[in-house]
Formats: structure tokens, C-alpha cells, sequence
């Protein structure tokens, strides 16, 4: 009998099937709609907990790369800090580079009077790097404009060396500096930063080297969907094996689809990157023995593409794998150093170190030339410059593989592991990159 | 009437909602019987599918169409959603039925249409969902693919496994009724 025939035959018998109305179906009926929700949903204490998971690896993230906790090689103490707090007791305003010119001049000439002769204020005017501190403001311009000589590559004001050396004279200390740039200072404003020589992150073997980009695959149990699209959130403590181990941190949204009938999927999101690494000091570096150890920080957005293959499965939990290409596009790079203010002859030699000098020879990223400001905060005990990025994109394969909790048909977690390597730089320094990701995932179907 | 129905449960008037459940139980339930493997189950579905209703009446547009098309469709999309939600690995049985297909035709006849349903019901979950949604419903087999999340194959193999089985079970029920008969 063709198939045609047979459905009709059922269908025309079965068309007739209409059972009486049982006042115990809409008894059964009235007690669903009279059954209150809960006042949180369930759905809502799923997200919650998502949430809390991201707060968690972010958390985690500030706890590890934070300096003082990962790293106490930095941390020294020293009579330093109780000088910080005679200068913090003086009459010098805690912030002073929001100041005038004349403001900057009056309160560094309280500074100087309120200090202990040292072997600084002697020096400072015979150190050629110091030369411009006696020039008038009008010079300044022309370092800003990025004009300056070599030997004259940094100057600063007579006022704010003088308020820098009177703030900074702990002996432990971290300067900061942007890859690549001079530091000059500006009368009545904020030090600026003027991009005049370049600066390698890495040094020694490791030259060249930093960590990679993270991106959590997000592969949901979509077994006999019917639409398979889907979002979610995704955050990433990463641990990167290069000079030492530091925390990092991706967080941001994905989106993707599932093949129907097939155990394959796409994705694609944006990610904030955030990752720091430490290298040991050059050789060449001006500070010398005294520079105990330089660190690096990069951070920027990541747009995955990926396709991740999973497991068939016959519960919630599921395995997958996944691999991809994912370009990094860099927003903000620091280089922090430190070196011993106690073990240097003068403070005019701290400012010395703080600015960057062609002695470094030191380049970023990218490598490149344009100008570039930030604001170096001497009011933090570590300081901190803000600088843009680098112009330019990186490009990484990764793979790795983890496992899928299908929470319910439309929410799930995951937790994953993933490798990841650079595959060159567009339009910027080619960087080896290694890093193993500790991934966690929420998604959420669409329908 | 169905107008002032509507209009009541958008206003959730408890009566109103309970005569257009009442009006709609008959034809509906025989849906869901269709898809379900017993009249609990079947009742279960229908609920669903009227609190949906309930929920969302007020989204329904009376411009754009009859109330009674509109439950339908949430009907059969509450019967789907409810089997992808419960089916395991639906294509893991491998059957062997040997069916004399000269009976299978007189069968149909033969049976009541309870027998048929109660056939239908015995169905494994993926067979009878998409038997029904092929043959009863008149889905294409890329539809029934899109809907279930499952290959165009898939499908087509669930609904010859099914029609396989249906048969080989109207034949055996063919024979019973016949050996009584001689009886």
C-alpha cells in the first residue's frame, strides 16, 4: 500500500477521535493557574549564580596579578616610608601636578627647605638629563612636540623634579613608564608622556615573548533543538607559563549557532583581555644590579571565530572540543619597573630611572613612533601611566577542550581548558604567545 | 462568543477562561492524544498548552486569525516541545519487523479508531512525533527536521520506522480480530 494511502486511512479515522470534556481535566487546569511563581525564578537564581562566577575569576584575577601578592620581590621596607610620611606631612598638597607652574615653584621651594640636604640636590643640576630642569617653561614645549635631543630626551620642571624626588623618596619604589616614551613634564599640568624611543617588553631569552589571548569556547548541549542560536557570557582566569605564573582575566559576550543534526557549532563574541606578565631585567638597562625586576602589562578586546565539535552524550554533562582563531586587538600596554631607591646615589638618579632615556633602548609592541600621552600618578604607591595601545592586531589558534552542564534546555555552565599560540602580528611585533586558560562559561538559548 | 471569550481572559475572568477551555477540550485533547503515550499524558499537554494560552492571550491578534488555529498551533508546539524535552536518544532502537503488507490496508478498515489511536500511542516517542507531524499534520520532512532539531534523514527514517511498526501492528491486531472472529 503506497505511504500516500496509509496516512490518509489513519488520518481520516483518527480525525474522529474528540473525548468528552472531563471536569477533572480543567480541575487539574485551574490548580496550575492558581500556582503561584516563586518570587525569584529560577531561571533568574541561574543567572545570579553565572554571575557570581565572573565576580569570582575576577576577583581572582585582581588577587594574583596584583604585585604585592604575586610577586614580593618587590616589596621592600626600608626607613623610605617613614620619609614618605614627613613629605606627606609637609606643606606640599598631596596631589601637586593639577597645580600652576608658580604653584608647582612655591610648594617645591617649601619642599626644598623642608628637606635633608642630600647628595641629590647637588648632582641634580650637573646630570645632563637634568639639564632642563633650569630651563624656562617655554622649553618644555618642544619636548612635547617630541624635538628634544638624545641627551636631552626627558626633562623635567624644576618644580615637579623637585616635588617628584620629595614625594618619591621611599626606597621602595616603582616607577612606571609607557614602552617607548620620554617623560616631560608640563608646567600647570600633568606630566605628560612623549613617545620618543622604543621599549622591549621582553629581555634576555625571553625577548619578544608575552602571554596569549583567552577566549572561552561555548559549546551548550543542543541536542534535538529545534533553533539552536544562543548568547552567553563568559569569563576566563588564565594561567600563562612563560617567566612566571600570573593570573589573567577575559570576561565579555559571546554568540553562536548549532548546525541542526549535526555535532557541530560556531562562535564568535567580544572579550575584554586583561594579562600581566614579569621579566627579568636587561642587562643594558640603566639601573643596573638595582633593578630587581620590570613587569609588563597588555590589555585589549579579542574577537574569536571558532568551531567546536561535541560529544554525543546521554546526560547534562558533555564533552567538546573546540579550535580557532581568535585576533587581538591591544588597548593599553604598561611597563612597570622598580628599582631600589636606597641603594641609588641621589634622587635626581630615581628620576633619572623613571625617565625613559635612549639608554634603554627599549621598544613596545608595535614599535611605533607616534606620540602618545598619559599621566604618570605619583599620589599610588605604585604609580600608573595610561597609555593607548599599539596600532595593529595579533592573531592566535588555540584548541582545547572541556565539559558542558546543560542546566536545563535553555541555560547551561561550563568549564573548560584551552591552549593558545600566536600566529603573527598585523601591523605589529610578532610575539610568541603560550598561555593555558581555565575557562568558565554561561549560555543562554535564544529559542 | 469565542470574541467575548477571549476578551474575558485577557481580563483573566476565571469563567471565561474555563468555557474556552471547555469549548476547545474535545478537539485539542484529540491532538495531544495523538502525540502522547497515554490520555494522562495527554491531558498534561493540553494544560500546558492552555496556560501558555492563558499567559499570552493577550498577544493573540484577532485580525490575524481564528483563536481556535492559534491554539492549535501552541498545542502541537507544547507536544513537540515536551517530547524533545524527554526523548533520549530516539534513534538507538533498531527494529526488525516482518509485516505482511497485504493486511495492512484491511486493518485500518477494521479497526476502531480508539485501536488506531492506542497503535499510534504504543509508537516510540520520536516515531510518533514525527508520524504525526508527516502524516497528520502535513509537515515536510525538512520542516519536521528544523522543528525537532534532527536531519532531514533522521526524519524520514523515524516516519518509515514508524509506518514499519504501525503496520506490523495493525497486522498482528488484524489477525486477533479475524482468529475471533472464526471463532
Amino acid at each position: 500500500m503506497p505511504n500516500e494511502d496509509f496516512f490518509n486511512r489513519i488520518k481520516s479515522k483518527l480525525s474522529g477521535i474528540e473525548p468528552e470534556f472531563d471536569p477533572g481535566d480543567w480541575a487539574a487546569m485551574e490548580a496550575m493557574l492558581d500556582r503561584k511563581r516563586p518570587i525569584v525564578p529560577l531561571r533568574m537564581m541561574r543567572v545570579a549564580a553565572g554571575l557570581a562566577l565572573i565576580v569570582l575569576g575576577y576577583l581572582s584575577y585582581s588577587y594574583f596579578s596584583n604585585a604585592d601578592n604575586s610577586r614580593h620581590a618587590l616589596s621592600y621596607s626600608s626607613p623610605g616610608k617613614n620619609m614618605v610620611r614627613e613629605a606627606k606631612t609637609s606643606t606640599a598638597p598631596e596631589k601637586n601636578y593639577p597645580l600652576t607652574f608658580a604653584e608647582k615653584e612655591k610648594v617645591a621651594a617649601q619642599k626644598r627647605e623642608a628637606l635633608p640636604k642630600t647628595p641629590a640636590a647637588e648632582t641634580k643640576t650637573e646630570n645632563p638629563a637634568m639639564a632642563g630642569n633650569s630651563e624656562s617653561p617655554a622649553s618644555f614645549s618642544g619636548e612635547k612636540e617630541g624635538k628634544s635631543s638624545k641627551g636631552n630626551a626627558a626633562a623635567a620642571s624644576p618644580g615637579s623634579a623637585v616635588l617628584f624626588a620629595a614625594k618619591k623618596q621611599a626606597d621602595s619604589y616603582k616607577g612606571t613608564a609607557d614602552p617607548g616614551t620620554a617623560l616631560v613634564s608640563e608646567p600647570g599640568e600633568s606630566i605628560v608622556l612623549v613617545k620618543k624611543e622604543t621599549l622591549s617588553i621582553g629581555t634576555g631569552e625571553n625577548k619578544g615573548q608575552t602571554q596569549i589571548i583567552p577566549f572561552e569556547a561555548m559549546i551548550p548541549n543542543t541536542e534535538n533543538r529545534r533553533r539552536s542560536w544562543w548568547i552567553g557570557m563568559t569569563a576566563n582566569p588564565g594561567l600563562q607559563f612563560v617567566q612566571n605564573t600570573q593570573g589573567s582575566f577575559a570576561r565579555g559576550v559571546v554568540a553562536g549557532m548549532t548546525f541542526p543534526g549535526l555535532p557541530l557549532s560556531i562562535e564568535t563574541g567580544i572579550l575584554e583581555d586583561r594579562f600581566r606578565y614579569a621579566e627579568a631585567p636587561a642587562a643594558s638597562l640603566f639601573l643596573g644590579e638595582n633593578h630587581t625586576e620590570s613587569e609588563g602589562s597588555l590589555s585589549g578586546i579579542s574577537i574569536p571565530l571558532k568551531a567546536n565539535f561535541h560529544f554525543r552524550s546521554r546526560n547534562r554533562v558533555q564533552a567538546f572540543l573546540s579550535t580557532g582563531l581568535t585576533a587581538f586587538i591591544p588597548v593599553k600596554e604598561q611597563y612597570v619597573f622598580s628599582f631600589d631607591m636606597g641603594k641609588l646615589n641621589n634622587q635626581s638618579q630615581a628620576l633619572e630611572a623613571l625617565i625613559v632615556r635612549d639608554t634603554f633602548n627599549l621598544s613596545n609592541a608595535a614599535g611605533q613612533e607616534s606620540k602618545t600621552t598619559g599621566t604618570l600618578d605619583f599620589s599610588s604607591s605604585n604609580g600608573a601611566i595610561s597609555l593607548p595601545g599599539s596600532r595593529g592586531m595579533y592573531l592566535l589558534a588555540s584548541a582545547g577542550g572541556g565539559l558542558n552542564f546543560q542546566v536545563n534546555p535553555r541555560l547551561g555552565f561550563q568549564m573548560s581548558a584551552h591552549y593558545s599560540r600566536s600566529l603573527g602580528g598585523m601591523g605589529i611585533e610578532q610575539r610568541n604567545m603560550n598561555r593555558i586558560d581555565l575557562g568558565m562559561a554561561m549560555h543562554y538559548f535564544i529559542n | 462568543m469565542l470574541t467575548d471569550l477571549v476578551e474575558g481572559c485577557r481580563k483573566e475572568d476565571r469563567n471565561a477562561q474555563r468555557k474556552l477551555y471547555e469549548h476547545f477540550h474535545s478537539k485539542m485533547l484529540g491532538i495531544c492524544l495523538r502525540y502522547a503515550a497515554s490520555r494522562e499524558e495527554a491531558v498534561e499537554v493540553l494544560n500546558s498548552s492552555f496556560y501558555k494560552v492563558f499567559k499570552n492571550i493577550h498577544r493573540f491578534d484577532d485580525s490575524k486569525g481564528n483563536v481556535e488555529a492559534w491554539i492549535r498551533t501552541i498545542v502541537t508546539n507544547t507536544a513537540i516541545d515536551r517530547y524533545r524535552k524527554e526523548s533520549k536518544r530516539p534513534n538507538t532502537i533498531d527494529l526488525d519487523y516482518a509485516y505482511k503488507e497485504s493486511h495492512g490496508s484491511i486493518a485500518v478498515e477494521d479497526l476502531t479508531a480508539q485501536e488506531i489511536l492506542k497503535l499510534v500511542q504504543d509508537l516510540p516517542p520520536a516515531y510518533r512525533t514525527v508520524f504525526n507531524l508527516f502524516a497528520i499534520e502535513g509537515f515536510s520532512h525538512k520542516e519536521i527536521g528544523e522543528r525537532l532539531g534532527i536531519s532531514e534523514g533522521t526524519s524520514k527514517s523515524n516516519l518509515a520506522k514508524a509506518r514499519k511498526k504501525l503496520q506490523k501492528a495493525l497486522s498482528i491486531n488484524y489477525e486477533i480480530k479475524r482468529r475471533q472472529h472464526a471463532k
